[in-house]
């Protein structure tokens, strides 16, 4: 019987839940107005977070909503009020850092699973025992857990235990920062976040002279990445792969997800045939524009895991358009345009449950039905010849694999 | 009363604190606590308890790390012993400390020391699950915390004088920077930092974990007057970390001076202005009377 493994995607908005959802996630983590750590990112109205869950709720995926601000005294107004409607609107599960939130859903008779945010840095099997006593049905380990800590932790205390397995890294202990608010006085742990882990600085001696070095002091690491070690995590019995990034675009999570959905359905297909492939760490490390490593994973993390001063942020140009439409009778793709790309470029479309396929782009028309060289107006709707059928919300990039 | 305790000091100067009016200590242990002057060893526990407890002395140990999986065989042994002995209580920040506690049905106060201490409900929350008491959050203020105070029958510890904790990491970030950009400096040093286009200097202490503190040393001593005029019961913490050692003696004293007349609003800015002119004027109050300006949206 094949281990039921979730692979969990962000959604920083209502459109980026269904594209992760159609493109292979199990579930997602999404934040409403209130309560929750990203005040930047769209967020979820609550007609909006009921529409998320219908929409999962038909396609067998699931809907967390954090609610894992670090709440002052004067933050409570509202909350017994906005965790009742998500209990009414059936969200999957709460995902919380502050836990008198499990005797306020008692106290009010709230029926809603909780799941404990990495922002609680929760490394080891005492404290996992502590929160599976007070109810709390899984725990999202903190990014600083090793491997042999993973699998000492579901093998003690037979929890449900959810890994980050992809994405951006703080660089402190989550939810035990400060820097941001110190620095910028934008609370962190209530949604302000002002990433000061990503600045550069000067370094200094304790005579406050600055150091003699052209490289700047930063502290920021590298993103995670645990692709190769995705069929060892499922064997540990980690219950949910989790992925970060609710503020990152449409390509991205698609991109994301196809990646490790793939490799999940092929390792619990055929485990003893399964391979690691490399086209798919191409195609995964191709789509994020930071280097990525498996950080604490498998041994801690060096020099070699974070950034200094001269990198370059490059912006990625690879996503070229959406599919709109398939005119069968002409045999063209009906696209939305998301970057430049001319006559004779080689593309690479991919979709939902279906093998990418490449193409060279042979002639280009605009709306009008004319000819054009190129496609360089962001959102224009063009037409490009293709044989193969293709289906609304395939995804249209350069084709880096040849 | 409000009670005074400081971090627990070498031992050359143990005397002098021995006989002053501080009413208790914090104890870092070797290996287990992180950000001390001193850490004591855990094989000399049980003598210097024996010694403050015979001086009436408060005993606090500390715990105030959080755990990686492999410590925690470690860390419970050394939890069975300090139950053992006569201490007031464990201040702990990794919830592992209160489950190894209850499991093994150990007879120890415990005060919970965390980041997230910032609201009523949760100390209530871990008070019913058996915590005593709780060192709050820096990044409150005085108000917040006088209305958590009033909200709770937990024991209540704020910090009021020392260099605030901005974060932890448990990454080596100065060996990883000297090594990367090929500097040949003790990373066990103290440092500074700053941003370039900004003249706030910041501190960065590396020792098992990285830690990050305000460059600018937390001077409370106006607003310990407002607890005790308000009748907060509450401890005050006088932290010594990376402190000079006679400036702190004179901190010591201005706020004992303090606490024997609080009342004299003159008086208590003249001591504030005597912690000041000992930390070169360095100082201001963190969070205590500023409030955060931002944070999550609130409309629906």
């Amino acid at each position: 019987m094949m281990n039921k493994i979730e692979l969990l995607a962000p959604a920083g908005d209502l459109e980026k839940l269904k594209w992760a959802i159609m493109y292979g996630a199990d579930a997602v983590y999404i934040g409403g107005k209130k309560f929750n750590l990203r005040a930047n990112t769209t967020n979820f109205t609550i007609d909006e977070i009921k529409e998320g869950v219908e929409f999962a709720h038909k396609h067998n995926a699931k809907v967390y909503v954090t609610v894992n601000m670090v709440f002052h005294e004067d933050d409570f107004d509202g909350l017994i009020d906005y965790l009742k409607k998500l209990e009414k609107i059936k969200v999957d599960a709460i995902i919380i850092c502050d836990i008198f939130i499990i005797d306020l859903l008692k106290e009010n008779n709230i029926n809603l699973e909780v799941h404990l945010s990495t922002q609680t840095s929760v490394l080891n099997k005492e404290a996992v025992k502590f929160y599976k006593n007070e109810g709390v049905k899984r725990i999202v380990l903190a990014r600083e857990t090793d491997k042999n800590a993973i699998k000492d932790i579901i093998n003690k205390t037979n929890m449900d235990i959810e890994v980050f397995i992809h994405g951006a890294m703080c660089t402190c202990y989550s939810g035990r920062c400060m820097l941001s608010n110190y620095m910028t006085n934008r609370d962190s742990n209530r949604g302000g976040c002002a990433q000061i882990c990503r600045w550069n600085f000067d370094l200094y001696d304790e005579y406050k002279s600055k150091l003699n070095s052209n490289i700047d002091f930063a502290i920021s690491p590298k993103d995670l990445s645990l692709l190769k070690y995705i069929p060892e995590l499922i064997d540990m019995g980690v219950k949910s792969f989790k992925i970060e990034g609710r503020m990152k675009s449409v390509y991205y999570v698609a991109t994301i997800i196809s990646v490790y959905r793939r490799i999940i359905d092929r390792y619990l297909k055929d485990k003893e045939n399964y391979k690691y492939n490399k086209k798919d760490e191409i195609e995964l490390y191709r789509c994020a524009n930071r280097e990525t490593t498996d950080q604490y994973y498998d041994k801690f993390p060096t020099e070699k895991e974070q950034y200094y001063s001269g990198r370059e942020e490059i912006t990625n140009q690879d996503f070229l358009g959406i599919v709109i439409d398939y005119d069968k009778e002409n045999k063209e793709i009906i696209l939305q345009q998301r970057n430049y790309f001319k006559v004779g470029d080689k593309i690479n479309i991919f979709g939902p449950n279906k093998d990418s396929f490449n193409l060279v782009v042979s002639y280009i028309k605009n709306e009008n039905n004319e000819y054009i060289d190129c496609a360089k107006h962001p959102k224009e709707i063009i037409k490009i010849p293709c044989d193969k059928i293709v289906s609304k919300n395939d995804l249209i990039r350069v084709n880096f694999f040849s | 009363m409000n009670n005074i305790i400081i971090p627990f000091p070498n031992i050359e100067n143990f005397k002098f604190f021995m006989e002053n009016d501080i009413d208790g200590f914090i104890i870092g242990i070797e290996g287990y606590s992180e950000n001390f002057n001193n850490y004591v060893k855990e094989k000399e526990l049980n003598k210097i308890c024996k010694i403050l407890n015979e001086k009436n002395k408060k005993i606090y140990i500390s715990l105030n790390k959080i755990y990686f999986n492999n410590e925690i065989k470690n860390l419970e042994s050394l939890i069975y012993k300090i139950s053992k002995l006569e201490v007031n209580a464990i201040v702990f920040s990794d919830m592992a400390v209160l489950n190894i506690v209850k499991e093994k049905n150990l007879n120890i106060n415990l005060i919970w020391h965390c980041k997230l201490v910032t609201n009523s409900k949760t100390i209530n929350f871990l008070q019913k699950r058996g915590i005593n008491g709780f060192f709050c959050s820096s990044e409150i203020t005085l108000d917040e915390y006088i209305k958590i105070v009033k909200n709770t029958t937990a024991s209540c510890f704020i910090k009021l004088f020392g260099f605030n904790k901005m974060a932890t990491s448990s990454r080596k970030l100065i060996t990883n920077y000297f090594k990367y950009a090929k500097i040949k400096k003790d990373p066990k040093r103290k440092y500074y930092f700053k941003e370039k286009s900004s003249d706030e200097f910041y501190i960065v202490v590396e020792d098992d974990n990285t830690n990050f503190f305000t460059g600018k040393i937390l001077n409370g001593i106006l607003e310990y007057k407002k607890l005790i005029n308000e009748n907060i019961n509450t401890t005050i913490i006088l932290d010594d970390y990376m402190i000079e050692e006679a400036a702190f003696y004179n901190v010591i004293e201005a706020f004992l001076a303090l606490k024997r007349c609080p009342t004299d609003e003159e008086f208590a800015n003249k001591l504030k202005q005597v912690i000041d002119s000992n930390c070169y004027n360095n100082t201001y109050n963190g969070f205590l009377n500023k409030k955060t300006i931002y944070k999550v949206k609130n409309d629906e």
